[in-house]
C-alpha cells in the first residue's frame, strides 16, 4: 500500500509540483490544505504517513501547525518545505518538532530523498 | 560564491547575490540555464511584461525585489515547474507561480546574505498583473536591474533599495 501524504502550503503551484513528484514516485496525496489550521484539521481526520508543511501561510503558520500536530501525535512525520532558510527559522522548526527541513527551490530528488530518510 | 558584504557596502545593492539566486531557482525548478542579457536595448524591443512578482525585504537596508515576465515566459516556467500542460494553465496559476518564484529567489538570496549588512526578513510575496506594466521609481532610489534569457524565457529582476 502506498504511503499517504498531506500537503500544507498556500501556493497552488507548490501543491501541483509536489503532487506531480509524489504521485510519479508511487505516493498518494490524500489531501491539500492552504493554511496551518486546515492542515492540523486534515491531519487529525486522515492521519497521513507524511506531511509537507510550508511556514508562511495565512490563519495559522507552519511552525504553529507543526506544534499542534506534534503535541498530540508525536509519531507524525513532518517535512518543512520553505523559502525561508535561515538558522533562526530552522531552529524554531526543530523546536516545534519538524523531522526534516527542506529549502525551496527543490527538485524531485530532494523530495524523494527526504521522504526516504524519515519513513 | 558572493563577496562578503560588510558595513562598507551599505550603499550598494548585492546584485550578484540575487543573480546567483535566480540562476539557482530557475535551474533547479525548470532545468533552464538562463544567461544575462547583454543589451538592455535588445530587451526593450519587446518590453511586454504582464506579471510582476514582488516582495519587500526588510532589514537594516530595506529592499524590494521585483521579478517581471510576460505571459509566455510565465506559462513556460509554471508548466515546467508543475508538469502541467500549457493549455491547462489558468491566469491564477501564472500569478501564483510568479509570486512563488519571487519568493524562492528572495529566500535563496536571504541564505547567502545571512550575517551580512544586507541580512533581511522575508515578507509575503505578491503579484501585480496587467498589460505592458513596469515598476519605476524616483531617481533617489537605488536600483539594480538585470534581464536573463534562455530561448523563449525572459526574466527581468529589479532590486530597489532605500
Amino acid at each position: 500500500m502506498s504511503k499517504r501524504v498531506l500537503i500544507v502550503d498556500d501556493s497552488p503551484m507548490i501543491h501541483n509540483m509536489l503532487r506531480k513528484t509524489l504521485e510519479g514516485n508511487g505516493y498518494e496525496v490524500c489531501a491539500d490544505a492552504s493554511n496551518g489550521r486546515e492542515g492540523v484539521h486534515l491531519y487529525e481526520k486522515l492521519q497521513p504517513d507524511i506531511v509537507f508543511m510550508d511556514i508562511t501561510m495565512p490563519i495559522m503558520d507552519g511552525i504553529e501547525a507543526v506544534k499542534c500536530i506534534k503535541d498530540k501525535y508525536k509519531e507524525a512525520k513532518i517535512i518543512m518545505l520553505t523559502a525561508m532558510g535561515d538558522e533562526e527559522i530552522m531552529s524554531q522548526a526543530e523546536e516545534a518538532g519538524v523531522d526534516i527541513f527542506l529549502k525551496k527551490p527543490f527538485n524531485d530528488f530532494k523530495i524523494i530523498s527526504a521522504i526516504a530518510n524519515i519513513v | 560564491m558572493c563577496k562578503h558584504y560588510n558595513d562598507d557596502y551599505i550603499d550598494e545593492i548585492p546584485g550578484d547575490v540575487f543573480t546567483e539566486a535566480l540562476y539557482n531557482v530557475v535551474y533547479t525548478m525548470t532545468g533552464f540555464n538562463v544567461e544575462k542579457k547583454i543589451s538592455e536595448e535588445e530587451v526593450e524591443k519587446k518590453p511586454s511584461r504582464d506579471i510582476v512578482g514582488a516582495m519587500v525585504l526588510a532589514g537594516k537596508k530595506n529592499m524590494v525585489l521585483v521579478v517581471s515576465v510576460n505571459k509566455a515566459t510565465a506559462s513556460l516556467l509554471v508548466s515546467y515547474m508543475t508538469g502541467m500542460d500549457l493549455t491547462e494553465l489558468k491566469e491564477e496559476d501564472l500569478h501564483d507561480g510568479i509570486t512563488e518564484f519571487a519568493n524562492m529567489v528572495a529566500g535563496s538570496a536571504k541564505v547567502m546574505l545571512t550575517d551580512t549588512v544586507f541580512s533581511y526578513k522575508l515578507t509575503s510575496p505578491f503579484a501585480v498583473v496587467g498589460e505592458n506594466i513596469g515598476i519605476i521609481s524616483k531617481k533617489s532610489v537605488m536600483q539594480y536591474c538585470q534581464t536573463f534569457c534562455a530561448n523563449e524565457v525572459e526574466i527581468k529582476i529589479q532590486i530597489f533599495s532605500f
